[in-house]
């Protein structure tokens, strides 16, 4: 198997996947904080506890 | 009881799929695909920059859609999903700025020329651009709305003018590949398709993780307006 310019389709693989990856983790921090945000408001301790598990 | 986006078993399957539909098509396009001659392991960025440019145009079909659908009926769950596919199309056409010069680099010597589609499709990122700048800026909730929808709408415009841009200039500026998929041989076409499906559901899944969160956004707002 050839293998020139494999540097070049390597770094797309890692610039694609790396992009969708950090939106995704992005998402999911944002997720949380606002779900704690919307506990912290209404005050149910109970309801944030079980999204913790 | 506020569900978090993955607790969904929907979600989960959807999640599971595309993993499992990203390591397969890695591996058929490393593996299973013909390298071509000229342009080695640089074609292959094809199997990952196309899809990518479908995905911003599916996005940005959907925020023309969703455009009109909220200044018929003035529901805010339609500017939502207008706002979350314009966030989407916009880093796909992001990476498609960004693999496209790494492709051209090898094989036409140059990161960048101003050739049609790569110039239509700079024009259309920055068309979204503005559409954020719009959303930050455009004034009262209900004026940003509406605005951004007339915009979204407009901007689609120019999603045809990027297919299209290598036939409607002269052929003589044109760099890109003037190849049809239906004459590829069949372990081109058939990873060609396979990832564009893999594309669509991302899409799919990030649409919907986007609007769940703008979903608790609003009820955050809600909350603590007091409504």
């Amino acid at each position: 198997m050839e293998y020139k310019y494999l540097g070049y389709f390597l770094a797309v693989i890692v610039i694609v996947l790396g992009s969708v990856l950090v939106w995704i983790v992005r998402m999911v921090f944002k997720e949380k904080l606002l779900i704690k945000k919307l506990l912290f408001v209404k005050g149910d301790v109970s309801e944030e506890e079980e999204i913790d598990k | 009881m506020i569900q978090t986006f993955h607790s969904k078993l929907s979600s989960k399957v959807l999640l599971i799929i595309i993993i499992t539909m990203a390591v397969i098509g890695f591996y058929l396009v490393l593996e299973k695909t013909r390298i071509d001659p000229d342009q080695q392991m640089a074609q292959k960025i094809f199997y990952y920059h196309v899809p990518s440019a479908w995905t911003a145009f599916l996005a940005y079909f959907m925020v023309m859609v969703t455009g009109i659908q909220y200044l018929r009926t003035k529901e805010v769950k339609w500017d939502q999903f207008g706002l979350a596919a314009a966030e989407i199309g916009t880093l796909f056409c992001g990476l498609v700025l960004v693999t496209g010069p790494i492709w051209a680099k090898p094989i036409w010597g140059t990161p960048w020329n101003w050739e049609p589609r790569l110039t239509t499709t700079l024009i259309l990122f920055l068309i979204y651009i503005g559409y954020f700048m719009l959303r930050q800026f455009g004034g009262t909730p209900e004026r940003i709305r509406r605005l951004a929808a007339a915009l979204g709408i407009i901007a689609f415009v120019d999603v045809p003018i990027v297919y299209l841009s290598i036939k409607f200039w002269a052929p003589e500026v044109q760099s890109h590949p003037q190849t049809e998929m239906s004459s590829q041989p069949g372990d081109v076409l058939g990873t060609f398709l396979f990832s564009l499906l893999m594309f669509t559901f991302l899409f799919v899944y990030m649409i919907r993780f986007r609007v769940h969160t703008l979903n608790l956004e609003s009820l955050r707002d809600r909350q603590s307006h007091g409504v």
